[in-house]
């Protein structure tokens, strides 16, 4: 693309909005757009910043939102806006009410005309996820299109607040959002400040990969007041030569799983009697569906981790003391 | 003489503009006849008019631009090496635009900065190919192909390392350019002119093309300049690949397959050939992603697989037929 390609993009984005003013939204290309919006801003509660820090307003609550992520879905139901989702992507299968949504495609490749024939008047995108190009292409067509990306598990509970601000079901969403976080909060007092417990997570096989402590997943483990062997990699999702797990030699070895409740993985480790992990068997499943997903599930997840550690602590108490 | 060369692009220019409605009239969201009625009166609804007007039409006319582009790169590859297996990514081009792309996605680029790194990797890496190639001044089309083979390995290794060493978030946005998808092309103006003008520029140059498919001795011998007239060809072959991958990444078979077929078809003879690869590869292509986006709605396919589940059995038969 040159920068007259842009410039006839940009203009068509501009004669769409003029034709289009029926839509509530104050977000565009142009930051003229954004100045016009921010008076309205101040007093509305239809306002949120994405994950992208760019502010976004409607003039009134979303009433069709296309979720282009399973997360987003998730989190649209969390926030209590369940009932406006009006388009999905492949793999959006919780909760279960979600299935029954119709799906505009795979993440990665959009349906677009399929996600205009729903009519959204909200698109949630996925920063990570969706192709940039097919987001941004539908902010030219008019849509306001809120990213985001949760990293923290407070990213997640300020996801759930954000989207039940735009959605107007603001209420819900706080719920919903204090809940994950009062969650978190008495797991890290319960659990934070316990004997630390060395840990190797397993996210994928072939190739072997893991987590460093920036992943949400390598925070849980920390909660936990277990030690991420590979905290320190720089990749959030490092990939590995099986001898680094040896060498390290780690206390429990939990895994994702490929599928629900699929063990298989755990007879990779079995082949190495020596490691600790194997003897003492704390070889540990926890779904990926509760601890994969940036969603409030996250919780879930983190209470079994915390106490599939937790058993770690009280078998190596009752082998100091038989 | 001139009948014998209008006949068949006027044909296929009508298949052209048949495959261009018909990708006009297919999509995931029917439209009936009142609406379409309502469309051309222009007075339709708002839906069908960003359907039709802001995502089947854009996407139709990249799709015949990036296919035209393809194909007339192959021709003009397969004429300069002299080798029927020659395609437009086949002296690293593509490697050199995912490489630009992937480094601008490191970096956090986006849109036109992003389009801009993909198509200076692609001239990089023309011009490296180029310079490597002329060595003491001295050229050949095997040392043109094997040092081009050559530089497209060494991007190959460069675009798995980063991609092994670039964070997971960079992922999805990376395949596009190296499997190709037209949902991602942007206004087709630029291919589109690119191509005219091309095809324009060509058209004189046919006769010398012929000569030189022949071999660059004989071509010479009939007063051929041979030095600048295979420059040219690189230069406005490594052109049209990169202004191709730039809009819809590496679509593969196009180019390779497109100048065969009309060669076993049409004959060899590249004052009709070059102008014939514009308008089929486009048709091709249209025809392709039209499917790509419709057969399993609301998944989309990527539009590699249809140009080769399209493209090999027409070859493989025609070339069967021909033998016979």
């Amino acid at each position: 693309m040159t920068t007259s390609t842009l410039a006839v993009q940009a203009s068509s984005a501009f004669t769409m909005a003029s034709k289009r003013v029926t839509g509530a939204l104050c977000r565009g290309l142009a930051s003229l757009a954004l100045a016009a919006c921010l008076p309205v801003s101040a007093d509305s509660s239809y306002c949120a910043t994405d994950d992208l820090g760019r502010p976004l307003c409607l003039e009134a609550p979303a009433q069709r939102i296309a979720a282009l992520s399973p997360g987003a879905t998730e989190l649209l139901f969390a926030a209590g806006a369940g009932d406006k989702v009006v388009a999905v992507v492949a793999h959006s299968d919780y909760p279960p009410e979600a299935q029954t949504r119709p799906s505009v495609g795979d993440h990665q490749r959009i349906d677009v005309e399929a996600l205009l024939s729903q009519q959204p008047d909200l698109v949630i995108g996925w920063v990570s996820g969706n192709p940039a190009a097919q987001l941004e292409k539908l902010a030219t067509l008019g849509l306001p299109v809120f990213y985001l990306e949760p990293q923290h598990f407070d990213g997640i509970a300020s996801a759930i607040e954000r989207l039940g601000r735009l959605a107007g079901s603001q209420d819900q969403g706080d719920v919903a959002a204090n809940d994950l976080r009062s969650q978190m909060t008495t797991l890290e007092a319960d659990y934070a400040h316990l004997d630390p417990v060395s840990v190797f997570y397993q996210v994928w096989e072939t190739p072997l990969m893991s987590v460093n402590d920036e992943n949400f997943i390598g925070q849980i483990i920390s909660l936990c007041g277990g030690e991420n062997i590979m905290g320190d990699q720089t990749r959030q999702v490092p990939r590995l030569n099986p001898e680094v797990v040896i060498a390290a030699d780690p206390e429990a070895i939990i895994t994702g799983g490929n599928g629900e409740d699929n063990r298989d993985w755990f007879e990779h480790w079995r082949q190495y009697p020596a490691l600790s992990a194997v003897t003492d068997d704390h070889l540990f499943l926890v779904p990926p569906s509760l601890i994969q997903r940036p969603t409030p599930r996250l919780a879930q997840g983190a209470r079994l981790l915390c106490e599939q550690l937790d058993s770690v602590r009280q078998a190596r108490q009752e082998g100091a003391s038989p | 003489m001139t009948l014998r060369f209008a006949l068949p692009l006027m044909w296929l220019a009508l298949l052209g503009v048949l495959a261009i409605a018909g990708a006009l009239l297919v999509g995931s969201v029917p439209l009936n006849m009142q609406q379409w009625v309502a469309l051309l009166m222009g007075r339709g609804e708002p839906l069908a008019y960003t359907l039709v007007m802001e995502l089947r039409l854009p996407r139709a006319l990249s799709a015949f631009a990036v296919g035209g582009l393809l194909a007339v790169a192959g021709a003009l590859m397969q004429i300069l090496l002299r080798n029927p297996l020659a395609d437009p990514y086949v002296l690293g081009i593509s490697g050199g635009a995912a490489v630009g792309a992937l480094l601008a996605m490191l970096a956090g680029l986006g849109g036109v900065l992003l389009s801009g790194s993909a198509f200076g990797g692609a001239l990089l890496s023309m011009l490296l190919v180029f310079a490597l190639a002329r060595g003491e001044g001295s050229w050949t089309p095997s040392r043109l192909l094997l040092t081009g083979v050559v530089v497209a390995s060494g991007w190959g290794a460069v675009i798995t390392l980063l991609l092994s060493l670039s964070p997971t978030q960079a992922l999805p946005g990376m395949l596009f350019w190296l499997m190709g998808d037209l949902s991602y092309a942007g206004a087709p103006w630029v291919p589109l002119t690119l191509l005219l003008v091309v095809c324009l520029v060509l058209m004189p140059l046919g006769r010398h093309l012929n000569v030189l498919a022949r071999g660059p001795m004989q071509a010479a011998a009939l007063g051929v300049d041979v030095r600048w007239l295979s420059w040219g060809i690189y230069l406005i072959a490594s052109l049209l690949t990169a202004t191709a991958v730039t809009s819809a990444g590496t679509i593969g078979f196009v180019g390779l397959v497109v100048p065969h077929m009309l060669r076993l078809v049409l004959g060899n003879d590249q004052r009709l050939i070059l102008p014939a690869c514009a308008l089929s590869g486009g048709l091709l292509l249209v025809v392709a992603d039209t499917l790509a986006r419709s057969v399993m709605a609301p998944e989309q396919l990527p539009v590699g697989v249809i140009t080769a589940l399209l493209g090999v059995p027409m070859f493989l038969l025609l070339l069967n037929r021909s033998r016979s």
